[in-house]
């Protein structure tokens, strides 16, 4: 796959990413050299691909709140734009 | 005294016998820092207050008796594990300010026993990469060669530890940034079992490879800190039920014979010939210790790469999106709708690594190129696995070399990704399948005139964690090259 300047634009689009002027002009070569690698994978014949790790089994606990310390939950959201105990965002629309 | 400590054994004893006490033994690799570091710069952050306390603690249980495998020893941790009041960075700048508000598993489990926590490493910003460079903070210097890198990206475990800053360093692996590193600096580099130790608490990368390891400069010391860090937890879904580093493992077994099975495939190309050479006479020394050697076909090893990274940068771009600078993170941003808040905040505070494997798992999970990108890669690790499944059914363990040349030079790779991602060659499979392996030094090549170690790559059964490093034991004692010290570089 050759990635053109728009395909960078859009990836990054879908990312959330600002690229720098550098990234915009770099990635484009190097997402192709990368994508030219794993090319191979291609030649993969088609199993199933049912990840079922041997010897794994889910790890469940009892559904019970923990209550943090409140100087812990403050650590958690101290760099949060807060007002009136809630945390703020920019405007959605 | 406190001088001849290199080990964690030997600081047990000392310890034990009351020679020296922890808060010595502290004080001793603090000052070691303060003047050793700002060469190597190995480390994030130095926690000497935190130190001191821990230390003191751990001398009173030690007066009262009590006794423990890791009771007073100093260590440090990557800085990508959370650390309850300290920084936690993951050397990234969206991360600059952030003070952890709980300890990982891994770092509860060690305060518990007594470990006493140093401060934190430096590593690839996320642990995206193969050198340490990536960081956003400071380039690590290898103590072997200080114009080399220490690999990564666990490189500022694996350089303090070999430069003697700490008895050991906790460091994680995802596709080899235990192993790698380990090679480059001369270290025991033991990757465990997907499952086997927590994750809870570590900034995930790849969530269905991440492990956490200790580097070390004994197989026995690996083993002694695994004893404390392995094991379940109700907070990890995917931690193994049990421990068996628990009870006391016999690591010298003289009557233990393996069965050993050597990759010819994995000797031609990229090697370093002398490497090979080396390669071959460890063979030699294990056959005539009465080791079984075969070869093995992984015919699906060739895949490991390609398929490792399109599943790694495909689970960084969902985990990483978790980064939108919302509730904690690098703020300043003058957007004033939330879709450019968020490309502002991400695009400043990752590095270009970060954002090229963000951009690249974007991509192989976009719609048209999943099923041919994604789904492939996925089919691709079925193939490794059974590969592995079948030889361990046959064979013991698994040795390789653990990369194909020694340590490289600062900025020789960094702006080739491709050749970057391939330093992973001989260990991604290992990570695909969720197989303990484990480096320990090999020898060492000499390259203007500096000795530049190499390593051997052990890699065993799913769960048969202490086999590796049983196996490991055996190898280490060939020529026991652990124990040259890279202090006269420094």
């Amino acid at each position: 796959m050759k990635f053109k300047e728009e395909d960078i634009l859009n990836i990054a689009e879908l990312a959330k990413l600002d690229l720098s002027q550098a990234e915009l002009a770099s990635y484009g070569e190097q997402l192709s050299s990368i994508t030219g690698y794993i090319e191979s994978l291609q030649s993969v014949p088609e199993t199933k691909t049912t990840s079922t790790k041997q010897g794994l089994a889910n790890v469940f606990r009892e559904d019970k709140a923990e209550p943090w310390e409140i100087d812990e939950s403050e650590a958690a959201l101290s760099q949060a734009d807060r007002e009136v105990g809630l945390v703020k965002v920019r405007r959605v629309l | 005294m406190i001088n001849n400590i290199y080990t964690i054994s030997q600081a047990r004893k000392a310890l034990d016998e009351g020679s020296v006490s922890s808060l010595e033994l502290t004080q001793f690799f603090l000052r070691r820092i303060k003047e050793k570091d700002p060469i190597i710069k190995s480390c994030l952050l130095v926690d000497e207050v935190g130190a001191l306390a821990a230390a003191k603690l751990a001398d009173k249980r030690l007066k009262s008796g009590e006794r423990g495998p890791l009771l007073g020893i100093p260590y440090l941790a990557k800085d990508i594990l959370m650390t309850k009041g300290l920084k936690t960075t993951a050397a990234s700048l969206i991360l600059e300010n952030y003070i952890a508000p709980y300890d990982a598993t891994v770092i509860q489990k060690l305060k518990e026993a007594g470990a006493v926590l140093l401060g934190k490493t430096n590593l690839d910003e996320f642990a995206h990469g193969s050198s340490t460079e990536t960081s956003a903070y400071q380039i690590t210097h290898n103590p072997w060669d200080l114009e080399r890198v220490p690999g990564g990206s666990s490189g500022g475990s694996a350089a303090a530890v070999a430069a003697g800053l700490a008895l050991f360093a906790l460091g994680t692996d995802t596709g080899g940034s235990i192993r790698q590193p380990a090679s480059f600096c001369n270290l025991s580099g033991f990757k465990p079992s997907y499952g086997r130790v927590s994750r809870f608490g570590l900034l995930s990368m790849t969530s269905s490879t991440d492990t956490i390891g200790p580097l070390t400069r004994t197989v026995e010391d690996a083993a002694l800190v695994m004893s404390v860090i392995a094991g379940s937890d109700l907070k990890d879904a995917t931690s193994l039920k049990d421990n068996p580093f628990a009870s006391s493992l016999k690591l010298d077994n003289k009557e233990l014979k393996l069965k050993i099975a050597i990759v010819p495939e994995f000797l031609e190309g990229a090697l370093d010939l002398r490497i090979k050479e080396a390669f071959l006479e460890t063979v030699k020394e294990l056959k005539a210790l009465g080791h079984e050697i075969i070869e093995l076909d992984l015919k699906a090893s060739k895949y490991s790469v390609p398929a490792y990274y399109v599943i790694t940068p495909s689970e960084i771009s969902s985990n990483l999106a978790r980064f939108d600078g919302i509730a904690w993170g690098r703020r300043a941003n003058e957007a004033l709708d939330l879709q450019s808040f968020y490309k502002e905040h991400r695009g400043r505070g990752f590095g270009s690594e970060v954002k090229r494997r963000i951009m690249l798992g974007t991509f192989a999970l976009s719609a048209g190129y999943a099923d041919a990108y994604y789904k492939k890669a996925q089919m691709a690790r079925e193939l490794i696995k059974e590969d592995f499944a079948q030889a361990f059914s046959q064979i013991d363990l698994i040795l390789t070399p653990t990369s194909p040349h020694p340590a490289f030079k600062i900025g020789a790779q960094i702006n080739d990704p491709l050749a970057m991602y391939l330093e992973d060659i001989y260990l991604a499979g290992a990570s695909l399948a969720g197989l303990p392996a484990m480096s320990i030094p090999g020898g060492f090549v000499t390259e203007e005139g500096k000795n530049l170690p190499f390593g051997w790559q052990l890699i065993g059964a799913f769960q048969a964690d202490t086999l590796v490093l049983q196996g490991a034991s055996i190898l280490e004692k060939i020529n026991n090259y652990h124990e040259r010290q890279a202090e006269t570089e420094l």
